[in-house]
């Protein structure tokens, strides 16, 4: 993996937010003349004030041609459903751990980078709910993301969908710097606060049979209840399934499934890299009539209520 | 539409959360007091002001709520001069967070030097801060207390119409109405006010800078207090636009002051697409699941 050239990020969206939000950018840029040894303190107070300085409305597509080199490695599309402010925080938080980077030849101000990494600890700790996801999503552009791993643990242990989400869909820690179980504890709480699994990002590089065993235990336990499973959870099972038994397992439950069930277990049978699976797959589908589609957003399209 | 301006509704229910939204109370506004339980450090103090800026928040979002919150140190905690210190330290942290729309509550307990040092200098936080204040009246000596109050805002440089004066009564009501502040009434069953009282207030003194709340807590108290007054006053003959006053429009206008609370937060369900829970995307196009 290429090193991010984070002072590049740093120069692109300060250069982004003086072209579209004027009169917030001067502000913070006084507020960082004023304080020229950016410590802990000075970026809590920065951060905070975001929401008074910057605006509430969604960058959207509009920065693109300011921040080429920073959307080439915004690989989940985060920034355009950011608000400015949080465009704005995201810098506050990199002009702060850009220290720790190893590409960094300034000066190093007050802080050691034990001491920046506590700072954004204790800055996810009092955060609200837009301003943690905020931090979720801003690991991506933050020379720090692995010394995060405990706050993305924290987050993907919450109810709150906006903030699992951020680390689930939104950044690539799980996949990189959880280990199995807590790779498969994300993937299980997608299920029980019905978020997609599908679109959890390394759901696929990171499936385990482990994980299959417990989501099959997930299934029986909701089956059992009579309650509705997520369309695809059957996608982890289908892609590892690569005997008669998994096969088994497979065309018994889909006889019983939602259409929009039916489709998740066909497509990824097909995406799998078993060797008996595409053919299963394949009877799958003339037994029991199912469309192949093209991509997961596809089903995800499909109406609930098909069955 | 209501806005029930003061209530706790940490230590509430989900079922109080559907009866609140069934009842047309669209906003509510939490300030920071201390759950009943034990008060011995800055750092639970924090983790509370952190749940209500979060998840309370978004606990009240699955109903169909709007939740804001005032954040400060109560008079209680001021007493407990190491601790008080500690959670001084905090309150910067959370006070400029999207949804904070006051100091609050602070002010008076006991009437004790500790809790007006502590007073002063959140009056001080309010004025850099620039938010308004929520402020509790005392239970004893209320009206001393409640005059001794308005003097220290005015002396730190506040206008009246920045502080809201809470929990007032009979006694209090014409001292702070002819000084200029907001003047809030709690409806609370037992203890402070009851809903015939409070008709009889509106028809004495009009409707002003005068709003009601039911400060609903972790005590024998009702949360849909608010929506209940204002049934009463709908049945006393005052008339729908001074209920909209007393129930809706004064609260909202104090403190949107803050620049935090707008109409438009629950008016316009499309005014900030990234608050939605649903997600963004076709990709995640499922409801979140509301446990019944």
């Amino acid at each position: 993996m290429t090193e991010i050239e984070y002072a590049r990020v740093l120069d692109e969206i300060n250069a982004c937010l003086h072209h579209h939000q004027p009169q917030g950018a001067q502000k913070l840029a006084a507020y960082f003349d004023q304080h020229p040894t950016f410590d802990a303190r000075a970026m809590y107070f920065a951060f905070g004030m975001c929401s008074r300085w910057f605006a509430k409305d969604l960058v959207g597509a509009t920065a693109d041609s300011a921040l080429l080199y920073t959307a080439s490695i915004d690989n989940f599309e985060v920034i355009p459903r950011w608000r400015w402010r949080d465009l704005a925080r995201c810098m506050i938080l990199l002009r702060y751990t850009l220290p720790i980077s190893a590409l960094y030849s300034g000066e190093d101000s007050c802080d050691t980078p034990e001491t920046r990494i506590s700072a954004l600890q204790k800055l996810f700790n009092s955060a609200d709910v837009q301003e943690a996801a905020l931090l979720m999503q801003s690991l991506a552009f933050l020379p720090c993301v692995q010394d995060c791993v405990m706050q993305a643990r924290e987050a993907v242990r919450s109810n709150v969908i906006q903030l699992f989400s951020a680390v689930a869909h939104d950044s690539p820690i799980a996949q990189r710097f959880f280990d199995d179980n807590s790779w498969n504890q994300l993937v299980l709480k997608a299920a029980f606060l019905a978020q997609p699994i599908h679109a959890i990002v390394g759901v696929r590089e990171r499936n385990n049979a482990e994980l299959v065993d417990m989501l099959k235990d997930y299934i029986r336990e909701r089956q059992a209840a009579s309650r509705e499973l997520p369309w695809d959870i059957w996608a982890p099972i289908a892609w590892l399934a690569d005997d008669d038994d998994a096969l088994n397992y497979l065309q018994q439950q889909c006889s019983n499934l939602p259409e929009k069930s039916q489709a998740a277990i066909v497509l990824a049978l097909h995406e799998s890299t078993m060797p008996q699976a595409k053919l299963w797959c394949d009877q799958l589908q003339q037994s029991m009539a199912i469309p192949l589609y093209a991509q997961w957003s596809d089903i995800a399209a499909l109406s609930d209520s098909i069955s | 539409m209501y806005i029930d301006p003061h209530i706790h509704m940490s230590a509430r229910t989900t079922d109080d959360y559907q009866a609140m939204a069934d009842a047309g109370i669209v906003a509510v506004i939490e300030p920071a007091f201390w759950l009943g339980q034990p008060r011995t450090s800055a750092d639970t103090y924090r983790d509370y002001l952190a749940s209500l800026v979060g998840w309370e928040r978004f606990r009240a979002s699955q109903f169909g709520i709007k939740h804001y919150c005032a954040i400060g140190l109560n008079s209680k905690e001021a007493n407990n001069e190491a601790l008080a210190e500690a959670v001084m330290d905090v309150l910067p942290l959370f006070l400029a967070k999207e949804g904070v729309v006051a100091v609050g509550e602070i002010g008076f307990d006991e009437q004790t030097p500790l809790e007006e040092k502590y007073f002063r200098a959140q009056l001080d936080l309010a004025k850099q801060f620039d938010l308004p204040v929520m402020v509790h009246t005392p239970h004893r000596d209320k009206l001393k207390g409640t005059i001794l109050t308005m003097d220290i805002c005015e002396e730190h440089g506040l206008k009246p119409e920045q502080v809201i004066i809470d929990h007032n009564n009979e006694n209090t009501v014409k001292d702070v109405l002819d000084r200029g502040y907001w003047t809030a009434f709690t409806l609370y069953p037992q203890t402070k006010m009851g809903s015939e009282r409070m008709v009889n207030i509106v028809k004495q003194y009009g409707t002003e800078r005068i709003f009601i709340d039911s400060s609903a807590d972790w005590g024998v108290s009702d949360p849909l207090s608010v929506a209940k007054t204002a049934n009463l006053m709908l049945q006393s003959e005052i008339s729908a636009a001074d209920v909209e006053m007393v129930c809706y429009r004064n609260a909202l206008n104090a403190y949107s002051q803050s620049g935090q609370i707008s109409e438009d937060d629950w008016k316009d369900a499309s005014f900030d697409q990234s608050e939605l829970f649903e997600g963004n995307s076709v990709l995640r196009g499922q409801k979140p699941e509301v446990k019944a």
